[in-house]
C-alpha cells in the first residue's frame, strides 16, 4: 500500500505536484549555511567557513538530481523532457512541422480508414451467435459454368431427412413485394424464410416472436417480421405495431415481431421485411424439377468439422443423384461455404489490393519524412556533438530524436483518425449499394489499435534511421568543421530513401494503370446494342393478377406506352440486358432424343414485348420480330439469337424448328434470329440466348424501355401517368436512362479504381515532394565544390546538366526496381484485369516516363538554384 | 512484518566509518536512524538531523546530504513523516520534518525487523567468533 501511495506521489511529482527544483535548492541551501556557520563557530573566518561547507557538500545540482529522481520517476521524466524539447524544435519550424504533419495525417488516415473497412468486412465474424459454424449450401456443376449457385427444394428436403452434420438447417429465397396502403406504393425487398431461420442464425426478434410451426406450413396464416428500420421510420418504434396489418402485394401480413439488425443485413442487403414459406416464392414446377431456387443456411453440430461435413454431403448428393436424376441439379455436387466467405469472399482480393496500395503510400510518406528528418537532425549535428562531449549517451542523444519523429507520428495520427472517421462515413454513404455488410463499418477499437501500431512503427521508421545515421558522429569532427560539411553524410541513405520512394510510387502507379486499362477497354467493348437515348423502369405487377388481367396488362400498357409523346420506340423485358443477373434455364429441339433435364443444354431465356429488338437496336439476321399478333391464341414462337443458332443448329435453318423450352417444358417455333449482344456482362461472351413473347408467356415482373429525345424524368413522368390510369397501385422503380444503370453496374470497379488512383496521385506527389528535397539538399551540400567547378569555368548549364543527371540517376534505379516490384504485384492482381496483360509495355514504359519526368520536373528547381550559387560567396563561407 | 524488509534494498551509496573505510550499508538502517531520531527529537530540519546521526554514531558515521535528502524525500512519499517549513536557528527558511503516526507505527516494525535480522547474523557469526 505504501509503495503504491508513494508511486502515486511520484506521478504527481512529475506534473509539478509535491516539492518543486526550487524548495529542494533552498533546503539544500540552508544546509549549506548551516554548516558554514558551524565551521564559522569553530574559530574559521566567514570566507574560509563558507568555502569549507560549499567543498563538503559537493556538487549541490548532483544532489538535487538525485532528489528529483527520488521525486519523480527518471525514464518517464527523460522522455516528458525528450517530448518538450522536441516540441519545441517543432514550434521553431511551423511549415515542415506542417508538411510532416499533414502526409502522416493523410498517411495513417487513409490506412486507418482501408483498416476499418477490412476488419469490420472481412476480419469481424458475422453478427450471429458462433458465425463460424454457420455454413451455405450451394450446388455447383462445373461442366454447365455454375458455380456455387442456389439449392432446389427437392435436394434440400433430402439433406434435411438424411445429415446428421447440422444442428440446424434453414431455407430461404429473396423476394420483392409491393408494399400499398401506407402512403405512395413501394417496392419493399424481403426473405422468404423457414422458421428455422432465426434460430440457425442464433438471433430473437427484439419484440414479437418467430414464425410458429404453424405459420411454416403450406398454406399457414400470413404474418410478417418488420426490419428495425421499418420498425422506426414507419411505427415510430411503437409496441403497438404488433397485430397491425402490411399490405403486400394487395394481401395483409399481420406484424409479429421485429428482427434485428444482424437480420435485415442478411444476406447482404438491406432487407426490410420477413415473410415464412419460401416455398411459396417459386413456381411448382421449380419445385419439382430441382431449379436452383433457394439459398439454404445450416449450423454444423458442434465437433463437426467443416471437412467431415463436406464429406457427408458428398454422399448425399449422391444419393439425390441416383433417386432424382432427371432433376436440373442431379449432376451438381453440393458445396459447403463458411457463411463469412459466401458473404464477402468475391472482393477480398480488391480490398487487399487497396490496403497494400494505402500501406504502401504510407511507407513513402515515412520515407519522405524520414528525408526531411535526415535533414532537420544532420544541421544539429554540432549540438549533438556538444551533448556527447558533455557525456551523453549515444541512446540519450536517439531517444531524443526519435521522441521528435515520435511527437510527430502522434500529431499525424491524431489529424489522421479524425481524417478516417470522415472517410469512413463517406464510404458508408458511397458504397451502401456497393460494399457488403457496409452498415458494420465503423472505426472500432480494433481500429484504433491498428492506429497505435501504426503510430508507433512509424514514428520510429520515420526516426530511427536519420537519428542513428547523425548520432554515429565522430564528435571531434563533427566540433571541428562547425557542422557544414557533415550535411553531406548520410547520403547514402538518403539516396536509399528516395530510390525506394521512386520504387513503390511507380508500383502503386503501374498497378492503377493497369485498372485504368482494364476498365477503359472495357467501357468501349461492343455491347452489340445501343443504350444511348433509352429510358428504362422496373414494374413489379402484384401476384394477385389474374392470367388474362396480366395479358391485358402487357397488351394496353404496351399499346399506351407506344403513343407517348416523343418516344420512338418502345418494349416490355422481364430483364434489361447489362443491368443484373439473366435467369438461365434447360432448352432442347423438338424432334430430337429428348434427355432427361439434368442433361439438357442451357440457355438464358427472355420474356420480350414486341419492337425489343428495334428499340435496343439490336439487328435481326433472319425471320421476323414479334409482333401484337403473337398472342395465347396462336401457337407458341420464339427467336434465338447467333451463338444459340450455331451451337444448337450448325450448319441448318432454324427457322421453322420448334424447342422445347424451359422446366415447363412448352414448344415454341423459332421465327427468328437475332444478333449476339453482351448481356450478362460487358467482359463474358454473348451465350445462347432465347426470347419468348411476353404475350405468351406472362409473368408479374417487368421493365419498361422507351427511346425517346426526352430526358428521363421527363419520360418517367410521362410512364407513371400511363401507368396510374391502368392500376393506380403500381409503383414505378428505379427510373432512369439505361446508360446510367449500366454505368451503375460498373461501379464497384469504379469505386475501388477511384481509390487506388488517389493513392498513386498520393504516392506521385509525395514521390516528386521526396525527389525534390534530396536534390535540395545535395545541393547545399556541394555548395562549394559548385562554387569552385564555376570558379574555373563550368558554365551554368553544366552545373544544371550536372545536379538533374545525379537526380536522374537516382529515379532510374528507382524505377528499375519499381518495374521489377510491378511485374510481381501485377501478376498478383491479374483477375482483377480485363484485356490487359500484366506486363503491359505501354502502362509500364509510359508510367515510367510519367514518373521520370516529374522527377526530373522536382530535381530542376535545385538545380537551377546550383547554377546561381555564387563562387565568390561559396568559396568565402570554406 | 518480517526482517526480510530490512534486507530487501541494497544501498547503493557508502557512508564512512571516522578511519575513513567505506563500508556497504543496508537501506533500511538509514531509514530507520532516521525515524529513531524524529522519534527522540520530535520536529528537526535535514542539517540537524545529519548532525543527531553523526554524534549518535559517536562521529562514526558523517552523512552526505546526497543520501539524506532523497531518504527523507522518499519517507515522506510513503507517509511516514511530513514536513513544513520553519526557520532555523540563524533566521534561514528551513524544512521542518515529523514523524507521522504511520511514521510512528514503522519504528516499531522497523525496530523489531532489525533486532531480528541482526540476531539471525548474529547465530551465523557467534561459532565462528568463538572458533
Amino acid at each position: 500500500m505504501r509503495r503504491v501511495r508513494a508511486f502515486g506521489l511520484r506521478i504527481a511529482a512529475m506534473f509539478g505536484a509535491g516539492r518543486t527544483d526550487a524548495e529542494i535548492r533552498e533546503e539544500l541551501e540552508t544546509h549549506r549555511s548551516l554548516l558554514a556557520g558551524e565551521y564559522e563557530r569553530s574559530g574559521l573566518t566567514p570566507e574560509a567557513a563558507r568555502h569549507r561547507a560549499a567543498v563538503e557538500l559537493g556538487n549541490m545540482s548532483s544532489i538535487s538530481d538525485t532528489c528529483r529522481d527520488q521525486r519523480g520517476i527518471p525514464a518517464i521524466e527523460t522522455a516528458i523532457r525528450n517530448v518538450r524539447f522536441a516540441g519545441r524544435q517543432l514550434l521553431k519550424s511551423p511549415a515542415f512541422t506542417l508538411v510532416a504533419i499533414v502526409g502522416l495525417a493523410l498517411g495513417i488516415g487513409a490506412n486507418v480508414a482501408v483498416f476499418s473497412v477490412v476488419n469490420s468486412v472481412f476480419l469481424q465474424p458475422l453478427p450471429y451467435r458462433e458465425s463460424d459454424r454457420l455454413v451455405r449450401l450451394a450446388s455447383t456443376n462445373q461442366e454447365n459454368n455454375l458455380i456455387r449457385v442456389g439449392f432446389s427444394y427437392s435436394r434440400f428436403l433430402e439433406v434435411q431427412q438424411r445429415q446428421q452434420v447440422f444442428s440446424d438447417l434453414a431455407l430461404c429465397a429473396s423476394s420483392a413485394f409491393t408494399l400499398t396502403g401506407r402512403g405512395d406504393p413501394e417496392q419493399v425487398f424481403g426473405l422468404r424464410a423457414s422458421a428455422a431461420l432465426l434460430p440457425t442464425l442464433g438471433l430473437q426478434p427484439i419484440i414479437g416472436r418467430n414464425f410458429s410451426p404453424e405459420e411454416d406450413r403450406p398454406g399457414g396464416p400470413r404474418v410478417v417480421l418488420i426490419s428495425q428500420q421499418m420498425w422506426q421510420r414507419r411505427f415510430n418504434r411503437d409496441g403497438s405495431v404488433l397485430g397491425q396489418a402490411l399490405i403486400l402485394d394487395d394481401a395483409p401480413y399481420a406484424i409479429i415481431g421485429v428482427l434485428p439488425e444482424a437480420a435485415t443485413a442478411f444476406p447482404l442487403n438491406q432487407l426490410q421485411i420477413w415473410v415464412p414459406r419460401p416455398t411459396e416464392a417459386a413456381y411448382l414446377q421449380a419445385l419439382q424439377g430441382g431449379g436452383y431456387y433457394f439459398k439454404v443456411i445450416a449450423r454444423l453440430k458442434p465437433g463437426v468439422s467443416l471437412e467431415q461435413a463436406r464429406e457427408a454431403m458428398k454422399v448425399i448428393a449422391a444419393g439425390y443423384r441416383a433417386a432424382h436424376s432427371g432433376n436440373l441439379d442431379a449432376p451438381s455436387t453440393i458445396e459447403l461455404m463458411p457463411l463469412l466467405d459466401d458473404t464477402v469472399g468475391a472482393r477480398r482480393q480488391s480490398y487487399l489490393l487497396l490496403f497494400g496500395a494505402v500501406g504502401c503510400v504510407l511507407l513513402i510518406a515515412c520515407a519522405n519524412i524520414a528525408n526531411l528528418l535526415l535533414a532537420r537532425f544532420s544541421g544539429r549535428r554540432r549540438d549533438i556533438a556538444t551533448r556527447f562531449a558533455l557525456g551523453a549517451s549515444r541512446g540519450d542523444v536517439v531517444c531524443q530524436l526519435v521522441s521528435e519523429s515520435m511527437l510527430l507520428a502522434v500529431l499525424g495520427a491524431v489529424v489522421g483518425v479524425l481524417l478516417a472517421e470522415w472517410a469512413l462515413s463517406a464510404v458508408v454513404a458511397l458504397g451502401a449499394d456497393l460494399i457488403p455488410r457496409v452498415a458494420e463499418i465503423r472505426l472500432n477499437a480494433t481500429a484504433l489499435g491498428f492506429a497505435v501500431i501504426a503510430t508507433l512503427v512509424t514514428g520510429v521508421l520515420i526516426g530511427l534511421l536519420p537519428a542513428l545515421q547523425v548520432s554515429g558522429v565522430n564528435v571531434l569532427d563533427a566540433l571541428k568543421d562547425g557542422g557544414r560539411g557533415a550535411i553531406g553524410s548520410g547520403r547514402r541513405l538518403r539516396a536509399s530513401l528516395l530510390i525506394f520512394e521512386v520504387a513503390l510510387s511507380l508500383v502503386l502507379l503501374i498497378a492503377a494503370g493497369l485498372l485504368l486499362t482494364s476498365l477503359v477497354r472495357l467501357q468501349r467493348v461492343d455491347p452489340g446494342f445501343a443504350p444511348e437515348g433509352v429510358f428504362t423502369a422496373q414494374i413489379a405487377l402484384p401476384r394477385h393478377y389474374s392470367r388474362d388481367r396480366l395479358i391485358g396488362f402487357y397488351e394496353q400498357f404496351h399499346r399506351r406506352l407506344g403513343t407517348l409523346p416523343g418516344a420512338s420506340s418502345v418494349a416490355l423485358t422481364d430483364g434489361v440486358p447489362l443491368t443484373g443477373a439473366q435467369g438461365r434455364t434447360v432448352v432442347a429441339v423438338a424432334g430430337r432424343p429428348l434427355s432427361p433435364l439434368s442433361e439438357r443444354a442451357t440457355a438464358t431465356r427472355h420474356l420480350v414485348s414486341p419492337r425489343y429488338f428495334g428499340t435496343l437496336r439490336i439487328p435481326l439476321r433472319a425471320g421476323r420480330d414479334f409482333d401484337d399478333r403473337d398472342n395465347t391464341r396462336v401457337p407458341h414462337v420464339v427467336i434465338i439469337n447467333e451463338t444459340f443458332a450455331r451451337r444448337h443448329f450448325p450448319g441448318e435453318n432454324p427457322i421453322g424448328r420448334t424447342l422445347v423450352t424451359g422446366m415447363v417444358q412448352l414448344p415454341a417455333q423459332v421465327v427468328g434470329v437475332v444478333a449476339d449482344i453482351r448481356g450478362e456482362n460487358l467482359n463474358t461472351l454473348p451465350e445462347p440466348e432465347y426470347f419468348l413473347p411476353v404475350l405468351q408467356r406472362p409473368e408479374s415482373r417487368t421493365n419498361v424501355l422507351v427511346r425517346s429525345q426526352l430526358p428521363p424524368a421527363a419520360v418517367a413522368t410521362l410512364v407513371r401517368e400511363a401507368l396510374r390510369t391502368f392500376d393506380p397501385a403500381l409503383p414505378l422503380l428505379q427510373p432512369d436512362a439505361l446508360t446510367t444503370r449500366i454505368a451503375q453496374t460498373l461501379a464497384n470497379r469504379k469505386l475501388a479504381l477511384m481509390l487506388l488512383s488517389a493513392f498513386a496521385a498520393l504516392a506521385l506527389v509525395l514521390a516528386s515532394l521526396g525527389v525534390y528535397s534530396v536534390m535540395a539538399h545535395l545541393v547545399a551540400f556541394r555548395t562549394n565544390e559548385i562554387g569552385v567547378r564555376m570558379a574555373l569555368g563550368e558554365s551554368p548549364g553544366g552545373v544544371m546538366r550536372m545536379v538533374l543527371g545525379q537526380a536522374r540517376r537516382l529515379t532510374l534505379v528507382g524505377i528499375g526496381s519499381g518495374i521489377a516490384g510491378a511485374f510481381v504485384v501485377s501478376r498478383l492482381m491479374q483477375q482483377a484485369l480485363f484485356e490487359v496483360d500484366p506486363v503491359d509495355p505501354l502502362v509500364y514504359v509510359g508510367l515510367s516516363i510519367t514518373l521520370l519526368l516529374v522527377a526530373e520536373a522536382a530535381s530542376f528547381f535545385p538545380a537551377r538554384r546550383a547554377t546561381r550559387i555564387d563562387p565568390v560567396v561559396a568559396l568565402r563561407t570554406e | 512484518m518480517n526482517s526480510a524488509i530490512v534486507f530487501r534494498h541494497l544501498w547503493g551509496s557508502k557512508m564512512t566509518d571516522d578511519n575513513g573505510k567505506r563500508v556497504d550499508v543496508w537501506q533500511g538502517t538509514l531509514a530507520l536512524m532516521v525515524l529513531k531520531t524524529l522519534e527522540a527529537m520530535g520536529s528537526q530540519h535535514g542539517f540537524g538531523l545529519a548532525r543527531r546521526i553523526e554524534q549518535i554514531s559517536g562521529h562514526r558515521l558523517s552523512l552526505n546530504p546526497g543520501t539524506l535528502y532523497p531518504t527523507l524525500l522518499k519517507l515522506e512519499q510513503e507517509g511516514y513523516i511530513a514536513s513544513e517549513w520553519g526557520t532555523s536557528d540563524n533566521n534561514r527558511r528551513a524544512r521542518f520534518y515529523h514523524l507521522t503516526r504511520a511514521g510512528r507505527r514503522q519504528v516499531e516494525r522497523e525496530e523489531r525487523a532489525w533486532q531480528d535480522a541482526t540476531d539471525i547474523v548474529a547465530r551465523f557469526l557467534a561459532p565462528k567468533a568463538a572458533r
